[in-house]
């Protein structure tokens, strides 16, 4: 170990090699920048999601997956990267996170996910993302190229955006698919500490019932009032953003999202809808499990996590958490995965991979974090697997992605070679061996 | 009547893992990860009165031995997390800078649920440390997880040397400096806490001198707190330092190397990476979270690579939870490390088992699979390092304490009589992102109620 | 500052027994009692637990019991009560309760200056305080536990975790110095927190009493060669706090400690085992799994009488999805409340020697709970035994109370069924040989006639944290239809909140909010409903939380 801390002597070795070789320490010195690919991807193991697994080449050009097969012609200009024994996945996308809208968790100043009000579905996610969020290339550095930017906070805390981690604006990061979020009134107690009475839980539950319900009155007449201006060329001068928020929701354009996590919170949820005309995807989930028959039958599908999580009542089995995506995925719910986190979203395929371990399967696991959330999100034409004419969002590995031992060489974000550097790996490449070591100057 | 034999048999049932002796085990064709002396293939152990008899191929099956049947599974050592809260009803008497007198040895809570977890996630060993509210804060309690017993004493790891906990930084700043305007408001307010406690203990260990040569005729005041710190100051105390940046860091060697202390373990410590000749030098240990940073100022310029840097810096570095959460699934945390950093599967298994062992001084008893040592072993299928691995079993002292196949599923041991089904935590504090600081919310809540909320509220996100 | 607060509670004594001198003499028109010399006659005289007696009459004279017997004659002074029907039991004693002390007022305490080094009051460290000096026989509690068929209360200070000492009272309604029995009798220990200073935490508390014990420990001995040759030492210690505890560490006084739950009883033994001390184990709810230790160390040990109540089925999960699950978890439930109720039994079977305390449960609740000690298993002679014979014995008054026998102080319960029997009302209750009658149930004298406004005055309020609980005032106050509201914290810092609003059909829910700016905007709400004394509600925080409070209304308020 020893011999692995630099004196002085061995520094100056370094700076005399670094000269000879001229080049390399300068070359650390540069920015990386992502540059546009035009690339075929020779003899990989391409993991489509969409069709299995396949042997071939994958070419990308203009941000697109242009083509797949076998022995693809090469283009000039096209640069060739041989991958034989190495792994083409598709980019993971995490059905709810918080990155590039929260920075240092303490400081609130830093974080804008969650805005004052109750009901505020127009407060716009995508406005708040920081494309130079520090977080943004550690996220992505494992894979995971899109995530569901989402507000939270209240009942109706805004409208979350999906956006690829590339992008120098918000715009060059969306992803075009735009949904309202919603959380569903609450049962639950909200920790040890929370001693209200079941009662009085009850009675705040009613309220805010009550309350939903009339959002959800005020939407439908507000959604009649704006066709029906439409429809006479009417020039009807309002300003309602909140309601003008959730009128495609309510014309059926998209589903709301809605957070509910207890069983009674879920049925509650169920009971609520079975008499409107929305579509619903439910987010949370933690007890699915409870429910999944239920959840089935209704087709609503289903964005749960974290799977590293601590089961939410004393008496649960310690796996509660690790076996409710699998639990669900058997009784027939259409399940995608999702960190809730923000700094740490990077752990996405970890938590794919507890849910595969625990009854989900591998497969079913990895679709949980690519096509599936890309056809809840509307999106499933351009993103979630590799498939000629979708856009570039892949990653070269060196195996399975959710094993940690296992290497991400190379990245695409639409088509976009993106360097695989972070935070976290420029300070790795400083001070594994940092010069000056151990001396006083 | 009948009632009453019921009754009875109902406290049997409830104490008998507690009761239940060491039966010996033969844990047989398993591959074995000793982590100090290599890998195993087709091995057998022989556990006997609870401590690992023999490690080798073909064992002879004495009599009267449970078979555990280990083919195709992995066998390592049971897991050690330096630096948890579970197991313990309070963490921080958070009220003065210095409270080196408390233990929280003294408020261990064996009904804990979360200790079950803790093993069902191979976890034997954990140290139930205070929290980090203030610069010298309480004594810590190295607990094994004996859970089913009723007995807070069961937890407690004899053998185990005292250990206390001090913190650096933003924790102690806003405790004392911010809400109750005492020092340390800053970090060099922190520097001066820990020279004047460790200044008056001298002072107070010279007065007990004098008495005790006659010079002295009456006896000074006892004082619990001097006591410790002078403990400290003997070296009968181990030091788990919860610190993050570089520069706290070094301050706490340069305070502990010119009062004679030696030792130390810096906890969290996120950016030791970026002083590890020097924590290397001192012979410091660190003990580190995997992944975690950015949840507050002064670890915004982590890195997940720290454990990696710190190793190959040759600091001797473990991986804890600090969490309910994390504690559950250690393994997986320790595999990181070969993500961000390429740590070898020794190096690796190493940072959850015998690092840490060597960080709580318990090294001779437990942290690896070795004749001799206490047979608290966790059973996998799949490599521990690999994201597809459950554990199995996993025995404590010999004594099966998970299951995988006679796993129940509510294994509360202490049943409130009178809690409604079924309580769901929307979210569960102890449990979960924020264990350093419980417990402290009430010293910040002089102001009013609102106040009060709010803080609770934005904690939910510290370490 | 210190030494004000210390006298604050002898103040507070001394005005409540002016009171009820005052009522005394207002009442002076009512009979006088025509002799103190009683004769019950023809009695079924349970003389001692186990000891039943048909045909006995009892003659009470001086305060003493004078004679027992099936042959005992009428004395010609002697008031006569016949018993043919009547069952007669020695006096029910109280080993542990705050019967006869007012509870002090939330104190409006200063914030302290520094958390880590408070005032011992504020630390609630009052070893020096003595229930003696607080004793107030006037408190509704002596009257309601005299009523219950006590006659004898070992009373100790509210408080924390060193809250004072214990004496021992008659529970009579002469002058409290006539009612002292003895003063000093046991020191007591609470895991009980200060809020916000130190120690604010069991840990803490365990550490301060180590380092007390220590000090007191040392500062003895030291005492003792003081007194021996004073010259050339410097004067002991004179702190209050070490010099009560004296007594405590030569074993003079045994320590109560209040221990409930199973892990306060580990806690205690652990103090006991390293500090050397003599215990007794109060209010204990959960010590089933300590039953071997207590019976092999001869731990004196008080059971609570605060016993879980059944759960009603929930109807919460009404689908099959989760019947199964909820089943198996109401069946632990209840074999968990199993093992409370019949720990009186198990500990009986043990042959331990327990007697009930009875500073956590209702008075009304005392006789109720003991029957279903006895559904459980406990027998009727031992649960007489512990509220008699086996408190005597621990309080060392045997020689004086706890059976019906000649020459004991005349400390009697007089009931027309057998005691535990469901239906049996206590008729009389003996108190140093002075009768009380109980009032029958129906007859209970209407407080108010007024239907006043059920939610102005002045209240106190404890919010539930998930630390210690916050406490505080709200003073309610109406001008013609307009409610105000103002609320002040226990620092005293009052606030004016908005948007009160009264309404129920007896206008006695009232809801009321503040807008805070802190750090972000949060609307606390509060919900309150009034029952008589009692108000129960929310505070409602926004996403900071919700949280239940409840309070009771102030007697005086002071200014």
């Amino acid at each position: 170990m020893n011999n692995l801390r630099p004196n002085i002597l061995s520094i100056k070795k370094l700076t005399f090699l670094g000269f000879l070789l001229a080049i390399t320490p300068l070359y650390a010195q540069q920015v990386k920048k992502a540059e546009k690919a035009a690339i075929l991807l020779r003899n990989a193991t391409l993991h489509t999601v969409s069709r299995g697994t396949v042997s071939g080449d994958l070419l990308i050009r203009d941000g697109l997956i242009a083509d797949i097969g076998t022995n693809l012609a090469i283009h000039s200009g096209t640069a060739v990267l041989d991958c034989s024994g190495k792994h083409v996945y598709p980019g993971f996308i995490d059905g709810g996170s918080k990155v590039g809208l929260a920075e240092i968790g303490s400081i609130s100043v830093t974080n804008d996910f969650s805005e004052l009000g109750d009901f505020i579905p127009h407060m716009k996610a995508l406005t708040a993302v920081n494309p130079n969020s520090v977080s943004i290339p550690v996220t992505r550095v494992n894979g995971v190229t899109t995530v569901f930017a989402k507000p939270e906070g209240s009942t109706f805390p805004g409208t979350g955006a999906l956006i690829d981690l590339f992008g120098y604006t918000p715009d060059q990061m969306s992803c075009g698919s735009e949904r309202v979020v919603m959380q569903f009134p609450s049962t639950g107690r909200r920790g040890r500490w929370d001693r209200r009475s079941d009662e009085d839980i009850k009675k705040e539950t009613e309220k805010a019932l009550k309350n939903i319900d009339q959002v959800y009155e005020s939407a439908i007449q507000y959604a009649r009032i704006d066709s029906a201006a439409k429809a006479d060329r009417q020039s009807w001068t309002t300003n309602n953003p909140q309601m003008e928020a959730l009128l495609p929701v309510i014309r059926g354009q998209q589903p709301l999202f809605v957070e509910a996590n207890s069983y009674t919170d879920i049925t509650a949820l169920l009971d609520w809808i079975s008499n409107k005309k929305i579509k619903v995807v439910l987010t949370g989930a933690s007890e699915g499990w409870r429910v999944a028959d239920r959840i089935a039958r209704a087709g609503i599908p289903v964005i749960t996590g974290p799977v590293l999580s601590v089961p939410r009542r004393e008496n649960d089995r310690y796996d509660a958490m690790y076996t409710n995506a699998g639990k669900m995925a058997g009784a027939g719910v259409k399940v995608a995965i999702r960190t809730d986190e923000s700094e740490n979203t990077r752990n996405l395929p970890f938590n794919a991979g507890f849910a595969a371990a625990y009854g989900m399967g591998t497969d079913e696991a990895l679709r949980a974090i690519t096509l599936t959330p890309a056809e809840i999100f509307g999106v499933q034409e351009r993103y979630g697997s590799l498939d000629k004419g979708k856009v570039a969002n892949l990653f070269v590995a060196t195996g399975d992605p959710f094993e940690m031992k296992t290497r991400i060489e190379k990245l695409f974000i639409r088509g976009w070679d993106i360097p695989l550097e972070s935070r976290h790996t420029l300070l790795y490449d400083e001070f594994l061996e940092r010069t000056p070591g151990n001396q006083k100057k | 009547m009948i009632r009453n034999s019921k009754a009875k048999n109902l406290l049997l049932l409830i104490c008998l893992p507690a009761l239940a002796a060491a039966q010996d085990l033969l844990i047989k064709n398993a591959s074995v990860l000793t982590v100090t002396k290599g890998n195993c293939q087709n091995c057998d152990i022989l556990v006997t009165g609870g401590k690992i008899a023999e490690v080798g191929k073909g064992l002879r099956q004495p009599a009267n031995v449970r078979v555990i049947d280990a083919t195709g599974l992995y066998v390592m050592p049971g897991i050690i997390d330096a630096h948890s809260h579970i197991g313990i009803d309070v963490v921080n008497e958070g009220t003065n800078p210095v409270t080196a007198e408390v233990n929280v040895g003294d408020a261990l809570n064996p009904l804990d649920v979360s200790i079950y977890r803790a093993l069902a996630g191979g976890v034997t060993t954990s140290h139930a440390m205070h929290g980090s509210a203030n610069a010298i804060g309480g004594q810590c309690q190295t607990i094994k997880h004996r859970y089913g017993t009723t007995n807070p004493d069961d937890l407690k790891m004899a053998g185990a040397p005292r250990t206390i906990k001090f913190a650096l930084g933003e924790n102690p700043i806003r405790t004392h400096g911010e809400s109750n305007k005492i020092w340390p408001a800053t970090r060099m307010g922190v520097e001066q806490v820990f020279r004047n406690a460790f200044s008056e203990a001298r002072i107070y260990m010279k007065e007990w001198e004098d008495h005790k040569k006659g010079i002295r005729k009456s006896p000074p005041a006892y004082s619990l707190r001097m006591e410790t710190l002078a403990d400290i100051l003997n070296g009968k105390i181990l030091i788990h330092c919860h610190s993050y940046r570089a520069d706290e860091i070094l301050m706490l060697m340069n305070v502990l190397r010119d009062f004679g202390i030696n030792k130390v373990c810096f906890q969290h410590v996120n950016e030791g990476f970026k002083v590890a000749p020097e924590l290397a030098a001192f012979g410091a240990t660190a003990s580190v979270f995997a992944d975690w940073w950015a949840y507050k100022f002064e670890v915004y310029y982590s890195t997940a690579y720290n454990a990696a840097i710190l190793t190959r810096n040759g600091v001797v570095t473990s991986i804890n939870s600090d969490s309910g959460e994390l504690i559950r699934h250690l393994y997986h945390e320790a595999a990181k490390t070969q993500r961000y950093g390429d740590l070898t599967d020794e190096e690796a298994l190493a940072l959850i088992t015998i690092n840490p062992a060597i960080q709580l001084g318990i090294d001779k008893m437990v942290g690896s699979v070795e004749k001799g040592k206490d047979a608290d072993l966790a059973i996998f299928k799949g490599h521990p390092l690999s994201v597809y691995a459950i554990p199995q079993m996993t025995i404590v002292d010999g004594i099966v304490r998970f299951d995988i196949k006679s796993d129940p599923d509510d294994v509360r041991v202490d049943v409130n009589p009178t809690e409604k089904y079924s309580t769901y935590f929307e979210s569960l504090e102890d449990l979960d992102h924020n264990a350093c600081m419980r417990g402290v919310s009430e010293l910040l809540m002089q102001e009013s109620h609102a106040q009060y909320l709010r803080y609770r509220y934005s904690k939910q996100h510290q370490h | 500052m210190r030494g004000l607060t210390r006298f604050f509670p002898v103040l507070m004594w001394s005005v409540s027994i002016l009171c009820p001198v005052l009522l005394k003499a207002q009442n002076s028109d009512a009979p006088k009692n025509v002799s103190n010399t009683y004769f019950l006659k023809n009695c079924t005289l349970v003389s001692q637990p186990g000891v039943i007696n048909r045909g006995h009459s009892v003659i009470i004279r001086d305060g003493l019991i004078a004679e027992t017997g099936p042959g005992v004659r009428q004395p010609f002074d002697a008031q006569v009560i016949s018993c043919d029907s009547l069952y007669v039991y020695a006096g029910f004693i109280d080993p542990y309760s705050n019967t006869g002390i007012t509870k002090p007022e939330n104190k409006e305490r200063p914030k302290a200056k520094d958390p880590g080094n408070p005032p011992s009051d504020v630390a609630g460290i009052m070893p020096d305080l003595n229930a003696a000096t607080l004793f107030n026989p006037s408190d509704k509690s002596v009257e309601e536990m005299r009523s219950a068929g006590f006659g004898i209360s070992h009373t100790l200070p509210h408080g924390l975790m060193l809250p004072g000492q214990s004496s021992i009272f008659l529970l009579g309604d002469g002058p409290a110095d006539r009612m002292l029995v003895r003063t000093a009798s046991a020191q007591n220990f609470q895991f009980e927190v200060s809020r916000g200073v130190y120690p604010s935490t069991i840990i803490g508390v365990m550490a301060k009493f180590r380092d007390l014990f220590k000090n007191a420990s040392q500062g003895l001995a030291y005492e003792e060669k003081y007194k021996i040759n004073p010259a050339g030492l410097p004067r002991p210690d004179q702190s209050r706090e070490t010099k009560a505890l004296y007594p405590v560490v030569s074993k003079s006084v045994p320590l109560y400690f209040l221990a409930q739950h199973t892990k306060d009883v580990h806690r205690a033994f652990a103090m006991k085992e390293e500090l050397g001390f003599d215990m007794v184990l109060a209010e204990v709810r959960q010590g089933w799994h300590y039953a071997d230790k207590i019976k092999a160390q001869n731990i004196t040990t008080l059971l609570s009488l605060n016993i879980p109540e059944p759960e009603k089925k929930d109807s919460t999960a009404k689908t099959t999805d989760v019947s199964k699950e909820k089943e198996s978890f109401e069946k632990k439930r209840e074999e968990s409340r199993q093992n409370y109720l019949t720990q009186a039994s198990l500990f009986e079977k043990k042959g331990i020697r327990f007697a009930f305390s009875y500073k956590n449960v209702k008075t009304g609740d005392i006789h109720k709970n003991i029957r279903t000690l006895i559904k459980n298993g406990l027998s009727e002679s031992y649960a007489l035994a512990a509220l008699t014979t086996h408190p005597a014995t621990i309080l060392g008054i045997s020689s004086m109370a706890g059976t019906v026998e000649k020459g004991k102080i005349a400390n009697l319960v007089i009931t027309d069924k057998p005691i535990f029997d469901e239906k049996s009302r206590i008729k009389h209750v003996f108190v140093e040989g002075k009768k009380y009658d109980m009032a029958s149930q129906s007859k209970k004298p209407e407080v108010t006639k007024e239907k006043a406004d059920p939610i102005s005055g002045t209240w106190s309020y404890t919010v539930e944290t998930p630390e210690t609980p916050q406490k505080g005032k709200i003073i309610i106050s109406k001008s013609g239809e307009i409610y105000k509201v103002t609320v002040k914290d226990e620092t005293n810092s009052a606030t004016d909140y908005e948007g009160v609003d009264v309404s129920g059909k007896e206008k006695n829910k009232l809801s009321f909010y503040i807008n805070t700016s802190l750090d972000g905007n949060v609307k606390v709400d509060f919900s309150l409903s009034f029952e008589d004394k009692l108000f129960t509600g929310s505070v409602n925080a926004g996403h900071l939380g919700s949280y239940e409070i409840k309070g009771e209304k102030v007697a005086k308020p002071e200014n």
